[in-house]
């Protein structure tokens, strides 16, 4: 019997006791969810990840490089644990490699059952005696072979590859529980997101909508920013837009220019703060950085963070533009980031925003208006937009 | 929400009901390659002559004076193209305006990369252009004048008829090339001096893809696209049958009860415009000399992205005279047309352009004025506040 799987490898170090499983379960899962198979199809076994696909997919192969917690995965193939079956089908695949154009090769084994008769260095030598005898053309490079055969003894059978993708590394998303991210239509925030994800957040997503101030086309590139964040996720992205509008206006109004961008902030943190507690989300999560633009200093993000209590994650404090830029585009939404549809209106961005701003000032400009009035206008207008993966 | 006030005809206008009905046919049963020996060919080849006949009587040509083309695009870049490639020889000057549609810029300032020289003639604060303009950019060297009969963003109309008629007098061996996207079903074009004239179906209810070039008799072009010879060897591929008959329904509409319906739509431009007069500082752009489906105005304080969002937000569809409404400008540039009138970027800033069609109606008009009414004072009042702030 032969079955065509996939050998999904997760790194373990820094995984401990009870952690593990957990880790191991949540990956399955998330596997099964993100290629849109039963999880009957996904096998757990001793520090690896088995997937049987129903049919050879490349796009699954695809998919999986999208899946956080995946370190490397390999498609292959599983047969009985017995000596001719594995050298049949280790002549297969290297016919496969040959067709393909490969000259050398080697055999890399690894035998976790004892009871096999041939130990690793044994099938290493085995293996690569048949493969040469069935293709004299190949010859063996055990330093840059073009391709490498793994082999993998194992009591449930024999594993054989000769292809290993990269996956993203990291933590299975869901694993360290939720954040809800600021999400403007800019190049920073969505990176942010992506970060966190990498480290086990479930992210979901807030926008801050002005109509008329903002267009429909500002909202939409937002949500196609998330559609790719839910890729990555392998889930739906939720997105709240709340009715940002009254709160720009009167902050215009009653409050001098230089201030309008920590107001602006503090008002989104408030509101983005009243949707986790009800939504049960654990942190924030923003693209702020530190010295990017005049009114990202530390000053300025600590008067933006003591207008709420909930924990604010900021994963690009250390980045460079050039950095999150790059990342950017490895993720996928530098391209719709830099479409030219402001995320918010020019119009309430003030031309010298203050770098240093003090507290107590702030609070007294924002003591002008009505909060609560304006928050709760901005949730009776908000409305919550699901994203699939696959839309569009 | 409900409504819909579709104001954007010169960006794109619906397909008329009985241009699709005309249509289905085509693209159920009748579908047919007119090249096709066989009966299902020649439905198709029948379709293409009738739909060429119309189309020619309706312009007063002949009908092997049409050629059909997939777009506007298109038609400009077969016509200019192919009078530059076919007369280089002659001489290589063109005279075109600053005002024109980028499917003829761009391809003349290609044709500047390729060695030739071109004139793009000024126009006058209203965006009108003279005959006597053309007349003295005028060189032994010229080959070719391209000037649009009608311009998209205002709707200003050039007398390309006398423009024709005073350069044939001058130089018989100058082509006349007109872009008639914008005046095909809004005037009734003379083409007797004119030599090459571009359509597009979907600025008069056919559908997009299709297009002709009017190309008369005696004017030679090389051709741009080179295969199985269709189109008289100058647009060759598979004719678009289907759209070929929507094209010429949708031109036979444009000009049936042409003048009651003239008259209906500058009943809607003068409501519009006496509208407009209660607003306080609305300028309008748009010169008296226009057609009255086009009415350009600037809406000075607020800037026109922002008004665009609040008119959508009410169901009305209209576009901004420019693409720039934002302080950032690097992503964008300002109208090259109301640039070259001479307007200041605050006017260029704010100016939205509205486009009537046949469906347009008193009400959308009146609904319209009403929403600019609503709209305008708050988003001035934001817009000054940040000016002002500012100072």
């Amino acid at each position: 019997m032969r079955e065509q799987l996939v050998t999904i490898r997760f790194d373990e170090i820094g995984l401990k006791g009870k952690n593990r499983p957990l880790f191991e379960k949540r990956l399955a899962d998330n596997i099964a969810r993100a290629l849109h198979i039963d999880a009957s199809r996904v096998k757990r076994e001793r520090g690896r990840i088995y997937v049987y696909p129903e049919r050879e997919d490349e796009r699954l192969l695809r998919r999986l490089e999208q899946v956080f917690g995946v370190k490397t995965f390999s498609p292959g193939v599983r047969v009985p644990v017995a000596v001719e079956a594995m050298e049949a089908e280790a002549i297969e695949l290297a016919r496969k490699e040959v067709d393909g154009g490969a000259k050398t090769f080697k055999v890399d084994a690894r035998r976790a059952l004892k009871s096999f008769p041939l130990d690793s260095m044994d099938i290493n030598a085995h293996l690569g005696r048949r493969v040469l005898e069935a293709f004299p053309e190949l010859s063996v490079d055990v330093h840059q072979p073009d391709f490498k055969l793994q082999v993998e003894v194992r009591p449930s059978g024999i594993f054989l590859s000769t292809r290993t993708y990269q996956g993203p590394g990291g933590v299975p998303v869901g694993m360290s529980g939720r954040a809800l991210l600021l999400l403007s239509g800019g190049i920073d925030s969505p990176v942010a997101g992506w970060m966190l994800m990498k480290r086990g957040l479930a992210i979901d997503a807030v926008y801050f909508h002005s109509p008329p101030y903002t267009g429909e086309r500002a909202k939409e590139k937002v949500l196609e920013l998330a559609r790719v964040l839910a890729r990555w996720k392998g889930d739906q992205v939720k997105v709240y837009v709340p009715y940002f509008t009254e709160i720009q206006v009167q902050t215009a109004q009653h409050v001098p220019s230089p201030l309008w961008t920590i107001i602006h902030r503090r008002f989104m943190h408030r509101i983005a703060e009243r949707i986790a507690e009800a939504d049960g989300f654990n942190a924030l999560a923003t693209g702020e950085s530190i010295g990017q633009v005049a009114s990202q200093t530390v000053q300025n993000l600590q008067c933006i963070d003591r207008a709420v209590r909930i924990l604010v994650l900021r994963p690009l404090t250390g980045f460079d533009k050039v950095e999150i830029v790059n990342l950017a585009k490895r993720i996928g939404t530098y391209e719709i980031s830099i479409q030219p549809y402001e995320d918010c209106c020019t119009l309430f961005a003030p031309k010298n925003p203050k770098t240093k701003a003090r507290l107590d000032h702030v609070e007294s400009a924002e003591s002008q208006l009505p909060a609560d009035r304006l928050i709760a206008e901005a949730f009776e207008r908000m409305e919550v937009i699901t994203v699939n993966a696959e839309d569009g | 929400m409900t409504r819909e006030i579709y104001l954007d005809n010169n960006a794109t206008t619906p397909i008329a009901p009985e241009v699709v009905e005309a249509m289905i046919p085509y693209l159920r049963e009748h579908y047919g390659n007119p090249s096709s020996r066989h009966r299902k060919g020649l439905e198709a080849e029948r379709a293409v002559r009738q739909s060429r006949e119309t189309i020619a009587r309706l312009l007063g040509v002949n009908e092997t004076e049409i050629i059909f083309t997939a777009s506007g695009t298109e038609g400009d870049n077969i016509a200019i193209r192919g009078i530059a490639r076919a007369r280089q020889r002659q001489g290589r000057h063109i005279i075109t305006s600053r005002v024109e549609h980028p499917a003829v810029l761009e391809t003349c300032r290609d044709l500047e990369a390729e060695g030739f020289q071109v004139t793009y003639l000024p126009v006058a604060r209203d965006g009108t252009l003279s005959p006597e303009t053309v007349l003295h950019a005028l060189t032994d060297e010229t080959i070719l004048v391209t000037l649009m009969h009608v311009n998209n963003e205002t709707g200003a109309i050039f007398p390309i008829e006398e423009i024709a008629r005073q350069v044939k007098r001058t130089n018989t061996r100058v082509v006349i090339h007109s872009d008639g996207v914008q005046a095909v079903g809004k005037l009734k074009p003379d083409l007797t001096d004119v030599d090459l004239y571009t359509v597009s179906g979907h600025k008069f209810h056919a559908p997009k893809g299709i297009g002709a070039l009017v190309v008369r008799q005696g004017v030679h072009l090389k051709p741009i696209i080179t295969g199985g010879g269709q189109e008289r060897g100058l647009r060759s591929g598979t004719e678009n049958v289907a759209g070929i008959v929507g094209l010429a329904r949708a031109m036979e509409l444009a000009y049936q009860d042409f003048d009651a319906r003239r008259d209906q739509l500058l009943k809607l431009k003068e409501r519009f415009l006496a509208g407009l007069e209660e607003i306080p500082d609305a300028h309008v752009n748009s010169p008296a000399n226009s057609v009255p489906t086009t009415v350009s105005v600037a809406f000075a304080g607020a800037p026109s992205e922002v008004l665009l969002n609040a008119l959508e937000a009410e169901g009305i569809y209209a576009s901004a005279g420019s693409a720039c409404a934002s302080a950032h400008k690097s992503h964008r540039r300002r109208s090259h047309v109301l640039q070259a009138m001479g307007l200041e970027p605050a006017l260029i800033d704010t100016t939205i352009r509205f486009s009537f069609s046949r469906y347009t109606t008193m009400e959308d008009i009146d609904a319209t004025l009403q929403a600019l009414r609503r709209a305008l004072p708050q988003i001035r009042a934001v817009a000054r506040g940040q000016r002002a702030t500012h100072r």
